[in-house]
């Protein structure tokens, strides 16, 4: 895709490459150097000899490629604008951009890296990303203390991954779209500079509502016999979705309460952050180490299944105080 | 097609390297990550096997700022080049918008660099794209392999294999060494642009 007179917005996204990248950055040091630069019409690189250099032209309509040759003149511009340009004797974007508005970098999202971890779900699920999942709505978390319908949808995320994480294959689908579904509501809100309190509580108000419709319509313990036939694959997942055993009344308090701040901490506290969560894996294999295999397996469901109620529990409690 | 929201003004392309398994794919995006680290805020996300081979896909999105008035993100994306995982590499070109085929210029390497283009092209017929309608960067990876002895391909018999019909632009690149790795990235970012821009007209 070639075009012979390069569009303002074209020459702009170059030289935002340039100021990302570096006009020489890729050139190889001396050794590299013999290595002959052989880009066709290279455009803004440094284009190779006086040869013509043949490219494509994909822009047609029609489908067949079409080459147009790149003639000496053309060659020499470009060697002239390298030249210009190694030599700072021009600044291309004040030359041809002066008149537009001054380029700036995007706003750094709060939610990057857990966009990055949703767009990763989208394409395969997998423990090592849903464990990723679980430590950023942590981080969130902490971020967003003070924010209760952000902390809200954490909560609604973070039980969405647990529960997807535990019955692994065995999820309900819905489970997914849902989780999805929640992460675009929050993005929503937390993007929308202009948006109303009113607005924001409104779209929570209706992603719970989304949740209670899912949460009626799985069967727990139909998972967890499931779970329970899975055997040892079981046992790592129990980690993820194992409350610290302190922690569990807290939980179970949790819905009975409009979500302050402080109720809020509650459930917090009862999914502990990483560093928590690898002390009560260590408390849990204790639990369990004298015990056979089937009792094992036994006692890891029945405590995922409590922690699956639990969080459910509370968010229907949630609702029922929003109401 | 690229995610072109004129209401918000935000343009988003995706860009995906493609090639036979081992070509440099994952090299280039993680040249690229390290090159535009600390100014582009974002992460590469990779999934690889035990053996550090590419699972699924590696994906680099990243944010360009804003460009007359319209925010442009561009999200590049690697294949898994092993045969078994057709299907995944058929996903990921589902909804591409500029390409990089990296080809390894390892003499032993050259049937399996027109294997890979073939099934690129079949790949793209089931989107019903034309490889030919597509913005493409051809990429001669691992040329540094000739200064440790072993034999690679001439650059005139890389482009009989694989470019005669194309003619698409082309870089000789050192993924490891970080050789034209940029130049081929600006290169399909503005090509892809271009293409964006002429649809839109």
């Amino acid at each position: 895709m070639e075009t012979n007179k390069e569009s303002p917005f074209v020459r702009e996204i170059e030289n935002r490459l340039n100021a990302l990248f570096g006009e020489e950055a890729g050139r190889a040091a001396p050794k590299s150097a013999e290595i002959k630069i052989a880009a066709g019409n290279a455009g803004n690189d440094d284009a190779g000899g006086g040869k013509e250099d043949r490219v494509a032209g994909f822009a047609e309509k029609g489908g067949s490629p079409v080459t147009e040759t790149v003639g000496p003149d053309r060659n020499a511009d470009v060697l002239q604008e390298a030249a210009d340009e190694r030599g700072g004797k021009e600044d291309r974007f004040e030359k041809i951009f002066g008149a537009l508005t001054p380029s700036r970098p995007a706003p750094v999202s709060p939610l990057k890296d857990l966009k990055s971890i949703i767009l990763s779900l989208e394409w395969e699920i997998d423990d090592s990303i849903l464990s990723k999942f679980d430590e950023e709505l942590v981080r969130l978390d902490g971020t967003f203390s003070n924010d209760q319908v952000v902390l809200g949808f954490l909560r609604i995320l973070r039980f969405l991954g647990r529960y997807v994480r535990v019955r692994g294959t065995e999820a309900d689908p819905g489970s997914v779209l849902l989780l999805m579904s929640a992460y675009d509501d929050l993005e929503r809100i937390l993007l929308s500079l202009d948006m109303t309190v009113a607005e924001r509580r409104s779209i929570f108000l209706e992603c719970i509502r989304k949740y209670r419709e899912w949460a009626d319509g799985i069967d727990l313990d139909k998972g967890g016999e499931k779970a329970d036939r899975a055997g040892a694959a079981a046992e790592p997942r129990h980690d993820a979705a194992a409350p610290a055993p302190a922690s569990d009344e807290k939980a179970e308090g949790a819905g009975e309460h409009l979500p302050a701040a402080d109720s809020e901490d509650k459930p917090a506290a009862a999914l502990p952050p990483a560093k928590e969560s690898a002390a009560g894996m260590e408390e849990i294999l204790a639990a369990i180490r004298g015990m056979t295999p089937h009792e094992a397996i036994a006692y890891a469901v029945a405590d995922m299944k409590k922690t699956l109620r639990e969080e459910m529990e509370s968010l229907r409690g949630e609702l029922n105080v929003r109401k | 097609m690229a995610f072109i929201n004129l209401k918000e003004k935000i343009i988003q392309a995706k860009i995906v390297y493609y090639g036979p398994g081992r070509c440099g794919k994952t090299t280039n995006l993680e040249y690229i990550f390290s090159q535009c680290r600390g100014q582009v805020q974002s992460e590469m996300v990779s999934v690889k096997t035990d053996g550090d081979r590419t699972l699924f896909f590696d994906f680099f999105p990243f944010d360009m700022g804003k460009i007359n008035e319209y925010d442009v993100k561009i999200q590049l994306y690697t294949v898994p080049g092993q045969v078994k995982y057709n299907s995944t590499r058929r996903l990921v070109l589902k909804g591409v918008d500029g390409l990089v085929f990296v080809a390894d210029s390892a003499s032993d390497r050259r049937a399996s660099n027109v294997n890979s283009l073939e099934n690129l092209q079949e790949n793209l017929a089931l989107y019903g794209r034309d490889i030919c309608s597509i913005p493409l960067v051809m990429q001669y990876n691992k040329r540094d392999l000739a200064q440790q002895g072993t034999e690679v391909l001439e650059l005139e018999t890389l482009e009989e294999d694989l470019n005669r019909r194309l003619k698409a632009p082309f870089f000789e690149a050192s993924a490891v060494e970080g050789l034209n790795i940029v130049p081929t990235l600006k290169k399909i970012v503005s090509s892809t642009m271009a293409a964006l821009e002429e649809e839109l007209r």
